[in-house]
């Protein structure tokens, strides 16, 4: 398949696409924040949601705990 | 502009204006591929952003000599792929999947309509011979990067192209016979 070919030449010779120049800076600019690493802050308010969750679980087991000491122990 | 393995190097130091660099080099291409395979602009888009966001959270971590034209035309399949996997499983998503593109500028020339004739055609190859076409053939990619963004063997990329070569140019007739006006115009560019 070479520049010669004529189907080439045609696929070739289609209008690229372009996307407005705004939103390609929009998205250099995302892309650039995520390389940085200054991107994920919403893994953060995720991983402090998860450690909420499993603390009040454990103060919920230390209560049962405690509980079944007291009636049992 | 640095070689690519400057910019990997940079890349994985960190250097933004590398990234910049990496960025203007290829977004034009990554897009072009990702509206081609899709068909679909807005598609296109997200999946562009997410490529770009998923290629810069791998950059700093690349291999010394990464080939960056392979990885960002990997990344950005996979992503098609991933979203063509969701718009089938999910009816909702069904109307944004792949179609023929429009009819072009309806006021447009032989040589327009020709042009709208052959993204007609390429819409309608199955999948794995649009992509093989868009890698090789318009991104020029050399059949060995193919094989590797596409995960099969050269050999297997050349005997793809070869098949959808002549697909196409079967679609590209028939396009063209719907058309009588194509087909001059065709014609009229002296090919062989």
């Amino acid at each position: 398949m070479t520049d010669r070919d004529p189907l080439v030449a045609r696929l070739r010779n289609l209008p690229t696409p372009m996307l407005p120049t705004a939103t390609r800076e929009r998205i250099a600019a995302r892309a650039e924040r995520a390389f940085a690493g200054d991107a994920p802050p919403v893994n953060v308010a995720y991983l402090a949601l998860v450690a909420l969750l499993l603390s009040c679980q454990a103060a919920c087991g230390a209560q049962t705990i405690a509980l079944v000491v007291t009636i049992f122990g | 502009m640095g070689t690519d393995g400057e910019l990997v190097e940079r890349l994985r130091t960190g250097d933004r204006s590398a990234f910049r660099e990496v960025y203007a080099c290829y977004e034009t291409r990554i897009f072009r591929f990702l509206a081609r395979l899709t068909s679909d602009r807005a598609v296109a888009q997200d999946l562009f952003q997410e490529t770009w966001i998923a290629f810069a959270r791998t950059a700093p971590r690349l291999e010394p000599r990464g080939d960056l034209t392979g990885l960002l035309f990997t990344i950005a399949r996979n992503k098609f792929l991933n979203w063509r996997r969701w718009s089938l499983l999910d009816v909702s998503r069904l109307a944004s999947l792949p179609r023929e593109p429009e009819a072009g500028d309806p006021s447009g020339s032989d040589a327009a309509e020709e042009l709208v004739a052959v993204e007609r055609a390429l819409a309608r190859l199955p999948l794995a011979s649009r992509e093989v076409l868009l890698l090789v053939g318009v991104e020029g990619l050399d059949p060995s990067q193919a094989a590797s963004i596409l995960g099969v063997r050269a050999d297997a990329v050349r005997q793809r192209l070869a098949r959808a070569r002549s697909r196409l140019a079967e679609l590209l007739d028939a396009e063209m016979k719907r058309d009588p006006m194509l087909e001059r115009a065709g014609l009229d560019e002296g090919e062989p």
